[in-house]
């Protein structure tokens, strides 16, 4: 079980502290996650199923943390420390993904990161799968402008000023 | 880039970015016994058959994204029965002492015990998205036991369609040859027969440093080779099987 656990705390702990942006909730929620992972492993029937089984208790968990924490994910935000202009310039995307409400930031990371389908999401996140649809179109709207707003169209060329 | 596929890369950026501590072992066992605990007050007599099973659960999990824990036992296994020889299994908490740990390459190179040399000529669109130490493990025949060895860098490479391979960097020592393959098991198909996957390894030397990368979906033979001529490596004829009865554990962050 130690071989196990080594093995899955990277991903539990960034995931939990992509969804918390807090190191300490972070540690927390994904130590509960792999504890319930150690406890209820039993009672998975499918082993194919593991990783969105595995995500939906860190997921579970982060929220639980935050609840309990008195800091809903939802309303984190204040935690997110907005980066400087010109980094943000050149990170974006990567600042867009930051700041996209919770829901839809796990959403977008257990897809695109983790690699799951939709049905696997809505079971890791326990939502329907409509809504994580939902929410993955949202998040991509918001994603495209973020890329099209760091290329700035040919109008905007600087030409100087003849005198 | 599609912006599907910039959004996959924006998502494995700021995932990779954020720094893991070590694997807090002793909280998350008591976590487990509260657990445990709490739940035995439910359920008295359903614990000892649920720590039973998840003992099996664990053998029969899938060796893929999580390959690592069963990798091991399994490798052993495969190795066991193509290679005639594998070590003996290593003892209760050695494999949480070979963790490893996201750092910088300029912090991998005060780290480890060679002059690190990251791999160039690499396959075009492949990016450098990770860099982890880790103590390797080693089983020496001759005194027949398991040690932690110096620490080995793991530099992860990510390409496009999702895909990444993995480029092992050490300290070339001539009695540590690794063999020619590592063996995989997949798990059961859907008729219940175990599926068992060879890979082939390719190792060369620059230097005190020893590279190895092993050919799979992610990254075929050729284009290690170039790799390996890219950076004048000494390529090595990798034995197999093994004639040193020496057992290694590699842990890679998945």
């Amino acid at each position: 079980m130690e071989r196990l656990i080594a093995a899955v705390w990277p991903e539990a702990y960034r995931l939990a502290a992509a969804i918390l942006h807090d190191r300490g909730l972070a540690e927390d929620a994904a130590q509960e996650a792999c504890a319930a992972m150690a406890v209820a492993l039993a009672s998975l029937k499918d082993a194919r199923a593991f990783r969105s089984w595995f995500y939906r208790l860190v997921v579970h968990e982060a929220i639980g943390v935050a609840r309990r924490r008195r800091k809903i994910a939802s309303l984190d935000e204040a935690a997110f420390q907005p980066m400087e202009e010109d980094r943000a310039q050149t990170l974006d995307l990567g600042n867009a993904l930051h700041r996209l409400p919770p829901e839809q930031r796990v959403v977008v990371l257990l897809h695109y990161y983790a690699g799951l389908n939709s049905r696997e999401i809505a079971e890791a996140a326990k939502l329907p799968a409509s809504t994580v649809r939902f929410h993955l179109m949202l998040a991509r709207r918001a994603l495209r402008r973020a890329i099209s707003l760091a290329e700035p169209p040919a109008s905007t060329e600087v030409v100087s000023n003849a005198n | 880039m599609q912006t599907e596929e910039r959004i996959r890369a924006a998502a494995h950026m700021m995932m990779d970015s954020i720094p893991v501590p070590p694997v807090p072992l002793d909280a998350i066992e008591r976590r487990v016994q509260q657990r445990r605990t709490a739940a035995k007050t439910h359920a008295r007599n359903r614990r000892p058959m649920a720590a039973a099973a998840a003992v099996l659960a664990l053998i029969a999990l899938p060796a893929v994204a999580y390959s690592i824990a069963s990798y091991e036992a399994r490798s052993r296994a495969a190795l066991q029965q193509h290679g005639g020889w594998a070590p003996p299994p290593p003892p209760a908490g050695f494999l949480a002492r070979l963790h490893a740990q996201t750092v910088t390459l300029a912090q991998a190179r005060s780290l480890v015990n060679f002059t690190l040399t990251a791999p160039s000529g690499l396959p075009a669109g492949a990016v450098l998205s990770r860099v982890d130490i880790s103590h390797v493990g080693l089983f020496d025949g001759a005194s027949h036991s398991w040690r932690v060895g110096p620490y080995e860098a793991t530099l992860r490479y990510r390409r496009s369609g999702g895909r990444f391979f993995h480029a092992m960097l050490s300290r070339y020592d001539p009695s540590e040859i690794p063999g020619r393959y590592m063996f995989q098991d997949n798990g059961p198909d859907a008729h219940g027969n175990p599926v068992l996957v060879r890979y082939e390894n390719f190792a060369w030397r620059n230097g005190d440093q020893l590279t190895e990368i092993t050919a799979d979906s992610m990254i075929d033979a050729n284009e290690i080779r170039a790799i390996a001529r890219a950076m004048h490596g000494t390529m090595l004829q990798l034995p197999w099987p093994s004639p040193h009865r020496l057992g290694e554990l590699h842990i890679i962050a998945p």
